[in-house]
C-alpha cells in the first residue's frame, strides 16, 4: 500500500510536469488518461472533452490494452525524475486509442442536457459518482459503457473554477483513491488554461481590425450593458403588470369604453413588452443554444410560413443547390435571421401587391452562401454600411435592432453577412457553415441518433 | 391525493402575487418567499415537491439557492425563471431541472412544473 502511493505521488511529478508544459490541448488529454490509468490501475477509461461551440461532450476512449501495458512497462523503466513526462511529450499520441472503437464513436456528441444536469449537481454537491450500465438515464453515456464493456464506471468531472471542461469515465470503480483528485483537479484546470489561451487568442484575432471598431465595440459593450439592466427591472415589473392586468380584465364591467381603455392599456403593454425583449436581447451575449446540421430548406421554409401569417401578399422563390442542403446551426436563431430579413423586405416594400423575394442556396468549400433578394427599392449606397448598426433604423416604428441582431447571430455561427443594391431592390448574402464531416443527405441519419 | 407543494422564490412582489394565485388555481399549494435565505431556512418545513427560482435577486443569488437546495434536497427538481436568457450559460445553472425565460404568458411555465411533477 505505502509503496503505491509512494508510487502515485511520484507519477503526480510526471503529471504535473506534463500539464504544465503540454500546449496542446487535444494532446494534453490524450496523454492524461493512459497516465491516471497507470497511476490507479484502471482498466479501461474514456475521456471527454466539453466543446463549448457545440454545447456538447465530445468522446475519447478505448485506450489500446497493449499500448497501456507498453506505457506501463516503460514508466516501470525509467529510473530518473522527469524521465517519463519527456517520454510522454513526445509520444505518439495516434497510435495510444483504439482506431475502430473511436471511429464508432466519432460524432457522438453527448448533448448537455442530462449529462451536464448530472455532473453540475456533482460539483455543486461535492460527490463522486458511480454509473452502472443499467441505471444511466442517458443513452449516451450508456451506449459507451455498453460499447467498451463496462458495467461500473466512476465518474468524475474535469473542473475549473466555475465552468467544466470534461468528465472521466473510468472503470473498474473499486480503484476510487483520494490522490485521484489531485490528478483529476490538476487536468481539470491546465484543460481550462488552454482553452483559455485559444480564446484569448481567437478573440484577439477577431478585434484585429481598425481602432475605430474597436472603440465602436467598447462603446456598444458598454451601452448594452446599461440596457440589460434597465430593461431587466422593467420586463420584470411588466411581467408582473401585465399577468396581473389579465386576471383584473375579468372584473371590469364590459362596455363600449371600458373595452376600448383594455384594448388600448393591452395593445401598448405589449408594444413596451415587445421593445424591452428585443433590447433584451441584442445586449444579452448570444451564443447558440443548439447547433445541429440542419436541412436548409425546412428552415428557409418555416421562416416563410411564419411570414406569411404577417403578410402573405409576397410571392416566395426557393432554390437551393444540392450540395447546399444542409447548414450547420442553431434552429431558431437561423429561422430568425430569415425573417428578420424578409419583415425588413415586406416593410421597405410596402403594402402595394408585387412583392418577391428570391432565396438562392449554394456551397463554396466549407460555407454555404445564401443570397436572399428583393424588389424593394434597395436602400441609399451610403446606408448600406449603417443598417446592420444597433439602433439604426429607416422605419418610424422599430428599436432599429433587427439586423443588428441578424448580424450577431450570423457572426456567432461563423458566418458573415453583407448588403448591396440591385437594380430594383436589396440583396443580402449570408455565409453560413456547412457541417464538416457530414456528406449531403446524411444528416438525417444523425438526427435520429439524437431523438 | 394530497396537493402538491411549490416554493416560489422572487423578489418581485407582482410576480409572487401572481404566481400564487395562477398556481393555486391550477391546484397547487403555493409558499412564496421573497429571498433565497429565508427560503432556505423554512424549506425542511415547508418540504416542497418542486421551487420555482428567480436568479437576479439582491442578497443570495438565485444560483447560490440552487447549489444549497440541490445539496439539502437534491432530488427535488427545481425551475430557475428568469427575465434574462444569458444565465443558460453559466454552469451553476446546469443542475436546475429546467430553466424558463419569464414572460406574462405563464403557459411554459406551468407545462414545465406539470412535467417534473409527474416524473
Amino acid at each position: 500500500m505505502a509503496d503505491n502511493y509512494a508510487k502515485n505521488r511520484n507519477l503526480l511529478y510526471e503529471f504535473s510536469t506534463i500539464i504544465e508544459r503540454e500546449k496542446d490541448l487535444h494532446r494534453l488529454y490524450f496523454i492524461s488518461l493512459p497516465i491516471i490509468m497507470i497511476a490507479f490501475g484502471f482498466e479501461k477509461g474514456a475521456v471527454f472533452k466539453y466543446s463549448k461551440r457545440k454545447r456538447c461532450f465530445d468522446p475519447k476512449a478505448g485506450l489500446k490494452k497493449e499500448s497501456l501495458e507498453e506505457l506501463s512497462k516503460k514508466w516501470e523503466s525509467f529510473s530518473k525524475k522527469g524521465e517519463f513526462a519527456e517520454y510522454m511529450l513526445k509520444a505518439d499520441t495516434s497510435t495510444l486509442y483504439e482506431t475502430d472503437y473511436n471511429k464508432k464513436i466519432r460524432g457522438l456528441n453527448i448533448p448537455c442536457n442530462d449529462t451536464s444536469r448530472l455532473i453540475a449537481n456533482m460539483f455543486i454537491t461535492k460527490t463522486d459518482r458511480l454509473l452502472k450500465t443499467e441505471k444511466i438515464e442517458n443513452k449516451y453515456i450508456a451506449r459507451v459503457l455498453r460499447d467498451m464493456e463496462m458495467e461500473n464506471a466512476l465518474y468524475i468531472p474535469l473542473t475549473a473554477k466555475n465552468s467544466i471542461v470534461g468528465f472521466l469515465l473510468l472503470t473498474p470503480p473499486d480503484k476510487k483513491t483520494s490522490d485521484l483528485k489531485f490528478f483529476c483537479t490538476g487536468l481539470g484546470l491546465a484543460m481550462s488554461a488552454l482553452i483559455e489561451d485559444k480564446e484569448i487568442a481567437n478573440l484577439k484575432r477577431f478585434l484585429d481590425f481598425n481602432e475605430d471598431d474597436i472603440k465602436q465595440k467598447q462603446r456598444l459593450y458598454e451601452i448594452g450593458k446599461t440596457a440589460s439592466t434597465i430593461t431587466h427591472e422593467i420586463k420584470n415589473a411588466l411581467i408582473g403588470i401585465m399577468g396581473l392586468f389579465n386576471k383584473l380584465k375579468n372584473y371590469i364591467e364590459s362596455s363600449e369604453k371600458t373595452d376600448r381603455y383594455v384594448e388600448i392599456i393591452e395593445s401598448e403593454l405589449n408594444r413596451i413588452y415587445r421593445f424591452v425583449a428585443d433590447i433584451n436581447k441584442f445586449s444579452s451575449h448570444y451564443t447558440p443554444t443548439d447547433k445541429k446540421p440542419l436541412n436548409l430548406k425546412d428552415v428557409i421554409d418555416r421562416a416563410i410560413d411564419l411570414t406569411n401569417t404577417i403578410n402573405n401578399n409576397f410571392v416566395f422563390s426557393v432554390c437551393i443547390d444540392k450540395k447546399a442542403s444542409t447548414v450547420f446551426g442553431d434552429r431558431n436563431q437561423l429561422e430568425q435571421v430569415l425573417i428578420n430579413l424578409f419583415k425588413n423586405s415586406i416593410e421597405a416594400y410596402g403594402n402595394k401587391e408585387g412583392g418577391q423575394i428570391r432565396i438562392r442556396a449554394k456551397r463554396e468549400g466549407e460555407f454555404i452562401i445564401l443570397k436572399i433578394r428583393d424588389n424593394s427599392g434597395g436602400v441609399e449606397d451610403k446606408q448600406l454600411k449603417e443598417i446592420v448598426k444597433p439602433f439604426y433604423t429607416t422605419k418610424t416604428q422599430g428599436t432599429g435592432l433587427g439586423l443588428s441582431i441578424v448580424k450577431e447571430i450570423v457572426k456567432e455561427h461563423g458566418g458573415d453577412i453583407e448588403f448591396k443594391n440591385t437594380q430594383n431592390g436589396l440583396e443580402c448574402t449570408i455565409k453560413l457553415s456547412a457541417p464538416k464531416n457530414i456528406t449531403e443527405g446524411e444528416y438525417e441519419q444523425k438526427e435520429d441518433y439524437d431523438n | 391525493m394530497s396537493k402538491k407543494k411549490i416554493m416560489i422564490i422572487d423578489d418581485e412582489d407582482a410576480i409572487r402575487l401572481l404566481y400564487r394565485e395562477e398556481f393555486e388555481d391550477e391546484g397547487y399549494e403555493v409558499a412564496v418567499y421573497e429571498n433565497g435565505q429565508a427560503a432556505l431556512d423554512s424549506f425542511e418545513k415547508e418540504k416542497p415537491d418542486l421551487v420555482v427560482l428567480d436568479i437576479a435577486m439582491p442578497g443570495m443569488s438565485g444560483l447560490e439557492v440552487l447549489g444549497k437546495i440541490k445539496e439539502i434536497s437534491p432530488s427535488t427538481p427545481v425551475i430557475m425563471s428568469t427575465a434574462y436568457s444569458h444565465y443558460k450559460e453559466d454552469f451553476y445553472t446546469w443542475a436546475a431541472d429546467a430553466y424558463i425565460v419569464k414572460s406574462p404568458d405563464l403557459t411554459q411555465l406551468k407545462e414545465k412544473v406539470k412535467e417534473l411533477l409527474s416524473r
